[in-house]
């Protein structure tokens, strides 16, 4: 017993130096970076993020923090003094605007694409600039052309774009003749339902003065929400939005078991490279009701925290990122949307360029209700509990007008706005 | 007097083994899985054995510096382990010989058992102010020290003291010897079987840790495997690849652990074993 | 009769052995529930904001229905899973100490390896073995010629599928517990057993049961308790799904707590739990003397 406590002793020991030898000191050349998810091979901001760094001469540290966990762990960073110089992020600016730096002071801004500027920094309540765009994203909609030459159904085109009755009619058909196992399936971000609830003429909330209105239980939402559980009982991997599963839609398409998937712009670059088994495309989105058509626009941003350590690096970066050359090539990988006004994507291949077409006319179809939603940022307040509602219509156990009136509610009472339609 | 017959039962034996193999069953799916192509993860007819084997998922999580977490994962668990066994040896044995003697041990002790009422993660968020209170926040023994005190350790130890019969101590102190002395001399080597046995739960318990890790750690170079993995799983899309291939790697060494060390426990628990 | 000389010593020896244990549970265990009782009072965000609410979280709580909701479910859940989670690493434990069965230890050491496993990863192999689209349980099931089951999409069957694997992963656990309750039972009592021709149930319900009491209790003290407490495995697995039918206590307070950085809310929930668990493992005790002995 003895001997084994000191040969424990001395691998502890001899541990302790190993460990304490490799801890770090951040040195004044390293530019921390903290991204959402591990970046894969050919990830196309890493890439860039590795040019500049071997042009210049700069060690790259990257964080992994997933996009939900940040919420938790940034307060806790800030709080330690322990800050990434740059931050990619969706959302932090809008939470704690005051921790960053006003990025207009480094970067013009005029050279952004207004509409990407307005939705990525999310600086509704100030004239600075917290937040950078960069990755630039709209929502639209992939079809498997396979399966739709199968079952013998013409896609729909920019000129002629399906209604929602032809969306449903045709999933039922791809789903018959189509050979695949669902219709229709939509990714598990809430935007995707929310573009059939602008097509309805529903919204989250309404202006009413200098202040909102909660509209979410309005006729238009929960039209929207009725159909919405319809399609998940009739044509949709139902299990995807009554939130009982971890799978992943987009897993279900890129395997052929989808006919339509409704995702985003951001998923073409990897579809392009990992769909081998089948033809697919973009088609257009549904028009709703009255004629009316949605998209969301979003997309991810860069951040610079004020007690950042090496935030001279940080700017370094922006600057040499946003250059015409640079930002070109970023874009070249990306094959997304572009965040800067003077500078596009310009695909050389024919399927990419009439793909792409499709969706950067989607870009027309963005309604103000989501402009005056997003200015709300209601989900300050409530944002798992609408969530939770939704998911509760689409599994059953309330109606669609009973799981929004009850959301309403939570959000009303919380926010201070008043209800327009009365529970 | 009938001899006792050693005649093993055939059919009891072979369901006994079927019950066993299901319950690793799930875990060798997992394992096989992780030898699969990318595209035969999903594709219909599912096969026990991949036709075309391959390490890419591994290759995957390596690129991303995988060996650094496990290093970080060994060093959290032998250094946790080492400080467990160390206070909740000191701790139960104090509160097994003391407590006919001395009024407040049982009072002391139902200090320790109230930690087994309160669910731990509620707590994380205080417990994180008070490690960055302490300046141990990103360091390692930021998440060492907060769970190092086992209530679990520190019963196994009293029962089993409580066990040894109180002459051992008497004896000792007529022969003159110190507390201290009794201790490391007498008593302690008695019990190789509860540090065994709280090594292998304490390895295990700190080798799968992973609230804390997750928000005290803030520095990849410092990230331990569970860390990762929850990393790989991320919140809206699973990175599938990476998470079987990370946590057929995260399970090998409590395995092994185990199976050197599992006679000491899986003949059970006994003499008073762990009652909280 | 000790002289006060030494049982002063004693006084010393004690609190240096007991300190080093003592000192870190307060730091790191007391103080952080002291605060949570304190942020419970306030409506802290985590960071920037703490004012005192009074009562408030507490009126909020008691008032919310979603809080009731999961309390139900989770006592419902913890009810159904308790008699799998205590009699059948029972059985087990019979079988894997019975002198008829060859290889034993080799069969405990396989059904204890799940409990190695962490909860991330428990979940993981769970959700590799019962998703809808890719799993292999549907996929056995299918080649059977039967309709695949929607796991994720029956609250019951989801409910199933969380109780499995935390079966699944406790279950060697509390098979080593029983072992060695088994083997404290004096062997002479099952040699008088056979010698009176008892057959091995009535030897199991005379002398292995009876006896095995104190274990039991303790099987149904600690999985009760882990039972209420079950979140890892439904994040998992289900994050509450089919709608919120299986977001439990743990879960809720995390989601509408912590994770939306309600922290002063979470923890007026959390301190609300702590007592009703300490309510709960205090009944039992009541109801069991046997255990109530042992500790």
């Amino acid at each position: 017993m003895r001997k084994a406590f000191s040969v424990i002793a001395v691998l502890l020991v001899s541990v302790m130096l190993f460990a304490s030898g490799a801890g770090e000191a951040e040195s004044s050349d390293t530019l921390q970076v903290m991204l959402t998810s591990e970046p894969g091979e050919g990830d196309s901001l890493f890439t860039m993020l590795q040019k500049w760094a071997d042009e210049s001469g700069v060690q790259l540290d990257t964080l992994i923090i997933p996009d939900d966990d940040q919420l938790q762990r940034f307060p806790l960073m800030a709080k330690n003094g322990d800050l990434p110089d740059l931050i990619v992020t969706t959302r932090l600016t809008r939470l704690y605007p005051d921790e960053f730096e006003d990025l207009g002071d480094v970067i013009d801004i005029s050279i952004f694409e207004p509409q990407a500027l307005t939705i990525i920094s999310e600086d509704y309540n100030t004239t600075a600039n917290y937040c950078l765009p960069y990755e630039f994203t709209i929502t639209n909609v992939f079809y498997n052309k396979t399966a739709f030459e199968k079952a013998g159904i013409e896609p729909p085109t920019v000129e002629d774009p399906w209604t929602l009755e032809e969306f449903r009619e045709n999933a039922q058909i791809l789903q018959e003749k189509g050979g695949v196992r669902y219709g229709i399936a939509m990714d598990g971000s809430r935007a995707r339902y929310d573009n059939l609830m602008y097509l309805y003429g529903g919204s989250m909330v309404e202006k009413e003065g200098d202040s909102f209105a909660v509209t979410v239980n309005g006729p238009g939402s929960v039209a929207a929400l009725e159909m919405f559980v319809e399609w998940n009982n009739s044509v949709m991997p139902k299990a995807v939005w009554a939130g009982g599963t971890s799978d992943n839609p987009s897993d279900y398409f890129t395997n052929g078991l989808v006919g339509i998937f409704f995702s985003g712009s951001w998923n073409y670059n990897p579809y392009t490279q990992n769909i081998k088994d089948f033809e697919w495309g973009v088609i257009p989105s549904p028009v709703g009701p009255d004629g009316s058509r949605s998209a969301i626009l979003g997309g991810t941003g860069f951040a610079v925290p004020k007690e950042a350590e090496n935030k001279e690096l940080a700017y370094d970066f922006l600057t040499w990122f946003y250059e015409e050359e640079h930002f070109q090539e970023f874009l070249n990988l990306d094959k997304g949307l572009s965040s800067l006004k003077d500078i596009i994507y310009e695909p050389s291949d024919e399927k990419i360029a009439s793909d792409y077409a499709v969706m950067q006319a989607e870009a027309a179809n963005v309604q103000d209700a989501f402009n005056i939603d997003e200015s709300s940022m209601w989900r300050n307040y409530y944002d798992n509990e609408y969530r939770d509602a939704l998911r509760q219509a689409v599994y059953g156990d309330l109606t669609p007008q009973e799981a929004l009136d009850g959301f309403a509610k939570r959000l009303a009472d919380k926010s201070g706005w008043s209800l327009k339609y009365t529970v | 007097m009938k001899t006792l017959r050693q005649r093993y039962s055939v059919p009891l034996t072979i369901m006994m083994l079927v019950v066993a193999f299901l319950c690793v069953f799930p875990i060798i799916w997992l394992i096989l899985s992780s030898f699969k192509q990318p595209n035969e993860l999903f594709s219909y007819p599912l096969h026990l054995f991949s036709a075309d084997p391959t390490l890419v998922h591994y290759q995957n999580i390596l690129d991303d510096g995988f060996m650094r977490y496990v290093y970080n994962s060994f060093f959290l668990a032998i250094v946790g382990t080492l400080i467990t066994l160390a206070i909740s040896s000191l701790c139960g044995y104090a509160l097994a010989i003391y407590r006919n003697e001395l009024k407040y041990v049982n009072f002391v002790f139902g200090i320790f058992l109230l930690g087994t009422l309160i669910p731990g993660e509620t707590l994380t968020i205080p417990q994180v102010s008070v490690i960055s209170a302490l300046g141990l926040y990103n360091n390692i023994f930021g998440v060492i020290l907060p769970v190092v005190t086992s209530t679990t350790g520190i019963f196994l130890f009293r029962q089993s003291y409580m066990s040894l019969p109180s002459s051992f101590v008497e004896a000792a102190r007529i022969d003159g010897a110190n507390e201290a002395k009794i201790f490391t001399r007498v008593m302690m080597p008695l019990q190789t079987s509860s540090f065994v046995t709280l090594t292998i739960f304490s390895f295990m318990w700190r080798w799968n840790d992973y609230l804390l890790p997750m928000l005290v750690l803030s520095d990849q170079d410092n990230f331990t495997i569970q860390v990762a993995i929850r990393n790989y799983i991320g919140t809206t899309r699973i990175d599938w690849s990476s998470v079987i291939s990370s946590s057929v790697v995260s399970m090998i060494p409590v395995i092994i652990i185990f199976v050197i060390l599992q006679k000491y426990i899986i003949g059970g628990i006994s003499a008073g074993g762990v009652k909280a | 009769m000790r002289i006060k000389h030494s049982s002063l010593k004693h006084t010393k020896a004690f609190w240096l052995f007991v300190t080093p244990s003592l000192a870190l549970f307060t730091i790191f265990f007391l103080v952080p529930f002291v605060l949570s009782i304190f942020f419970s009072f306030t409506d802290y965000d985590g960071w920037k904001t703490m004012n005192f609410v009074g009562l408030n979280n507490y009126k909020a709580v008691l008032k919310d229905s979603y809080f009731w909701d999961a309390i139900g479910r989770t006592l419902v859940y913890t009810v159904f899973s308790l008699p799998f989670r205590v009699f059948l690493p029972l059985i087990i434990a019979v079988f894997a100490c019975s002198r008829k069965v060859a290889m034993k230890g080799f069969i405990r050491t396989l059904i204890y390896i799940p409990v190695l496993l962490s909860s991330l990863v428990v979940g993981v192999t769970i959700n590799w073995m019962f998703s809808t689209e890719y799993g292999l349980v549907n996929y056995i099931i299918q080649s059977l010629g039967f309709q695949p089951l929607d796991w994720a999409l029956n609250s019951k069957l989801a409910t199933f599928v969380i109780s499995f694997a935390s079966n699944w992963s406790s279950l060697g656990f509390n098979m080593i517990l029983y072992i060695g309750g088994i083997k404290s039972i004096s062997g002479e009592m099952y040699e008088a057993a056979e010698i009176d021709g008892s057959s091995p149930l009535q030897t199991f319900l005379r002398i292995t049961l009876p006896l095995l009491a104190p274990t039991t209790f303790l099987v149904f003290f600690l999985s009760s308790i882990n039972l209420l407490k079950e979140y890892a495995v439904v994040q998992g697995i289900t994050q509450g799904g089919p709608g919120v039918r299986t977001v439990f206590i743990i879960q809720y307070i995390i989601t509408s707590g912590f994770s939306q950085m309600q922290y002063g809310y979470g923890s007026a929930i959390s301190f609300i739990i702590a007592i009703f668990f300490a309510i709960i493992a205090f009944l039992q005790f009541k109801l069991s003397n046997k255990g109530g002995e042992n500790v």
